[in-house]
């Protein structure tokens, strides 16, 4: 009886598709539809992927973090409250994030080494410099932007996830307290401390320094011509 | 920006130059700060040389950050029937994956004994009310013996009257002769004693041997008949056994029935009580 109920409820919902709102693929998630839950992981794995490989900066264990990451979505996803806008997103990150956390733990050291790989991996992506910017200056931002993506893994868990959520991916001071489980005001701190360790990192390089100085030459230059 | 953070309250430097975490803040979103921190960033940043560069570098880091590459997704992430059905022991059940493995047999003991704990009663009802079973058995036969028992007491106290009657009867033959007899002894005795006194004037006395027999001994009395003159007696009277051991059979087998009724329901609810606690347990250690 249950399962002719289920089976005619399903008949009659609508058909699935890019444009289904994401409470309507949560819940059928919930209901088991699989095919509602990979419509969520279409919309969600971009960003998912980036936090992870910005936090892990090793693009295979990013990529097995987020695949884990949203196992483990779909496995707690009774425990999830479809009842916010943003909450899907924020409440994946979030497992997101704390895989990737327990992996660097477990691993017992910063994954600094293949920086070169993943960034080899994308050079593809790197977006074009403005059209007025020479080549000398596009070189020295793609050097310091190196340099500070170093530095970004040098920083402590909290202020680097904090940072990678604020200033690289954009959330919201909201949302990054949703996904990090802090306080509004510590998600500030860890990111205005963040910032700040950022800068003293590329000062006390003297090759970082030097382009952070020549970049911002070059800026101030193109604002005041 | 509310500051009770520790680096925002620090003193501006002696050259004048702001904590780099306010002007942090002062980046984002001057209105956030207070008009006391808004009023120190921007003096500083108006006299301090420092703090007009540090704000500068800070600038160019949050707009590197903002710029730095996209990363493309080495693949889908999409799950498919294979992942999923290892995470979960049924495709079909939406909320599987967040119960424990061991519940699912735990659910379908609890429905055996759910259906056990139908059948039992069932069975014991039919064998009670419609058949006339053990406990309308039971009610009879204690009736009969309640009712019984009074008759066999009555009965057994009749008896034991008459047997009493007939212990003394019995006694006072039994006694008669050997009383007669030791009076003559008695009286030989004497006759012999006192022969050279009175010789063939004393003759026995016939209420001698009378007056023994009419008081038994108490030893007598009691011997004869201890067991069947007391009331007790009529409870161990052969119909009275009988009734007692229908009663004692029949109470076995309600307390049978009882016993088994009870370990059902006591499991019932042992097993219910785990498919409602368990999970929720599972999910507290698993958050």
């Amino acid at each position: 009886m249950f399962f002719v109920l289920r089976r005619f409820r399903e008949e009659r919902e609508e058909p699935l598709g890019p444009d289904t709102a994401e409470s309507e693929l949560v819940s059928r998630a919930q209901q088991g539809q699989l095919e509602a839950f990979n419509l969520l992981v279409d919309r969600h794995q971009q960003a998912a992927y980036r936090v992870a490989l910005r936090y892990m900066r090793d693009s295979d264990l990013a990529a097995d973090v987020t695949q884990d990451a949203f196992i483990r979505a779909y496995r707690a996803l009774d425990t999830f409250r479809n009842d916010r806008g943003n909450g899907f997103r924020s409440w994946l990150l979030r497992i997101t994030a704390n895989r990737a956390l327990d992996v660097l733990r477990s691993r017992a050291r910063r994954p600094a080494a293949s920086l070169e790989a993943m960034l080899g991996q994308t050079a593809s992506n790197w977006e074009p410099e403005a059209a007025e910017a020479g080549p000398t200056e596009q070189a020295e931002r793609r050097a310091l932007r190196e340099y500070i993506e170093q530095a970004i893994g040098e920083l402590g868990d909290e202020q680097r996830l904090a940072v990678i959520l604020y200033d690289i991916e954009g959330y919201s001071y909201d949302e990054i307290a949703e996904i990090t489980g802090a306080a509004v005001g510590t998600v500030k701190s860890r990111l205005h401390r963040g910032r700040a360790r950022l800068r003293e990192m590329l000062l006390a390089d003297p090759g970082a320094r030097e382009l952070y100085a020549s970049v911002l030459r070059l800026s101030n230059d193109a604002d005041s011509g | 920006m509310t500051n009770n953070d520790d680096a925002f309250d620090r003193p501006l430097s002696s050259d004048g130059a702001a904590p780099v975490e306010l002007l942090s803040a002062y980046l984002d979103d001057p209105a956030a700060l207070t008009a006391e921190d808004r009023a120190r960033v921007e003096e500083a940043l108006e006299h301090d040389a420092a703090t007009q560069r540090a704000f500068a570098e800070l600038e160019l880091l949050t707009t590197e950050l903002q710029a730095l590459p996209d990363v493309d997704i080495p693949g889908s992430f999409r799950l498919s029937p294979s992942d999923v059905s290892t995470v979960e022991t049924s495709p079909s059940r939406s909320r599987a994956q967040s119960t424990p493995r061991y519940i699912e047999p735990i659910r379908w003991a609890a429905a055996a004994a759910a259906i056990l704990f139908v059948i039992v009663l069932s069975a014991d009802l039919v064998s009670n009310s419609i058949l006339g079973g053990p406990d309308q058995a039971s009610n009879s036969s204690i009736e009969s013996v309640s009712e019984g028992a009074g008759e066999d007491a009555r009965l057994a106290i009749e008896r034991a009257t008459e047997a009493e009657d007939s212990a003394s009867s019995a006694d006072q033959a039994a006694t008669a002769p050997q009383m007669e007899t030791e009076a003559e002894e008695a009286d030989q005795e004497s006759a012999a004693g006192v022969a050279t006194e009175a010789s063939g004037n004393v003759t026995p006395e016939p209420g001698a041997s009378g007056g023994v027999v009419v008081s038994p001994t108490p030893e007598a009395y009691t011997f004869e008949a201890p067991v069947e003159a007391t009331p007790e007696a009529a409870l161990v009277a052969p119909e009275s056994q009988e009734a007692i051991s229908a009663e004692s059979e029949s109470d076995d087998g309600q307390s049978i029935w009882r016993t088994i009724e009870f370990s059902l329901v006591v499991l019932l609810a042992v097993l219910i009580a785990l498919i409602i606690f368990l999970p929720k347990i599972h999910r507290m250690r698993r958050s």
